[in-house]
């Protein structure tokens, strides 16, 4: 697996920065928010770490109204 | 057209602040990187596997063709839902919380409010549509740099299919008022009869499903531009009148 990552850094670099404003936005969404309408704060951030993409995107939909 | 212009600025504001402007953006922007990336590296991965499992065959390089093929992948069947649901109860919610009911009491013209919604629904799918498809055309141009045929069709048979779609949502809105889920449904439930209905040939050249599923097919030359004036077409004028039946189902729904 010695792939030239190199090569792909014009990707990666991109696609990760772009995924962590999703998941630290919905992050300090969270710390910020009170009162769930859904499931509590531990289950929201477990959900927003694990699954990229979609879970910050179920957070926005879910909570944020 | 103050009420308007406001209305507008209400909706860009509101989506603003819970983030789902800007998380839509970035989805689309991830889609259009991550095609050309997944066209670029899957001969590398199928070549690590055959060599793993000891079959032997010529792998052809991936070609410009590839990377539009992930792009309209991605944006049919992941951008557009991702779309719908974070963008399909922008009608929905404002009846589930009762907040038009003032607004609407206090003079605001009920046509006024479903033309900015469906204005504003899309504005934010040419946007991000467009933002997404220049990502992707400009890494495929810098990694293939190779010429394909009615690129720009192409892409505007995706971007019609949404604004079918958004008027799908935008009709289902006004006649299932606060449920959401019965939006989302009824708009899975046309998408599939669509699909089944495509089955038939000659059917299914008629039919908007027939626009996103065509697009490589133009690219590639096998589709003539010609085969999708009609569905074109008929795409178009649906539209047309579903936004229509919208906007005069609307100033009829209750609002209580």
């Amino acid at each position: 697996m010695n792939m030239d990552i190199q090569e792909y850094l014009p990707f990666l670099i991109p696609l990760f920065l772009l995924q962590l404003v999703l998941v630290a936005t919905a992050l300090v969404m969270i710390i910020r928010q009170q009162d769930f309408r859904y499931l509590n704060r531990m289950a929201w951030v477990i959900i927003v770490i694990i699954l990229n993409i979609v879970g910050p995107i179920l957070y926005f939909v879910l909570e944020r109204r | 057209m103050i009420q308007m212009s406001a209305l507008f600025r209400k909706e860009v504001v509101e989506s603003w602040r819970n983030f789902r402007l800007m998380a839509i953006l970035i989805v689309f922007i991830i889609i259009g990187v991550l095609s050309p990336f997944t066209a670029l590296i899957l001969p590398d991965i199928l070549g690590m596997v055959m060599k793993d499992s000891g079959i032997m065959a010529e792998i052809p390089d991936s070609a410009a063709l590839d990377s539009y093929t992930q792009f309209f992948t991605n944006m049919n069947q992941m951008g557009l839902v991702i779309f719908v649901i974070v963008f399909g109860s922008i009608l929905t919610h404002e009846f589930s919380r009762n907040t038009l009911v003032n607004l609407v009491t206090k003079g605001l013209k009920r046509t006024n409010v479903i033309v900015v919604k469906s204005v504003f629904l899309i504005f934010v799918w040419t946007m991000g549509y467009v933002v997404s498809a220049l990502v992707t055309y400009i890494y495929t141009l810098y990694y293939w740099d190779e010429a394909v045929d009615h690129l720009i069709l192409s892409f505007t048979m995706t971007w019609m299919y949404g604004l079918f779609i958004i008027s799908l949502v935008m009709f289902a809105s006004t006649l299932f008022t606060n449920s959401f889920i019965a939006v989302l449904l009824s708009v899975v439930a046309i998408v599939i009869m669509m699909m089944m209905a495509s089955i038939h040939p000659d059917v299914a050249e008629y039919l908007p499903q027939y626009l996103i599923g065509n697009n490589v097919g133009l690219l590639a030359g096998e589709v003539e531009p010609r085969d999708v004036l009609w569905p074109s077409v008929i795409t178009g004028g649906v539209t047309l009148v579903l936004f229509l039946l919208a906007v005069l189902r609307f100033r009829k729904a209750p609002m209580n």
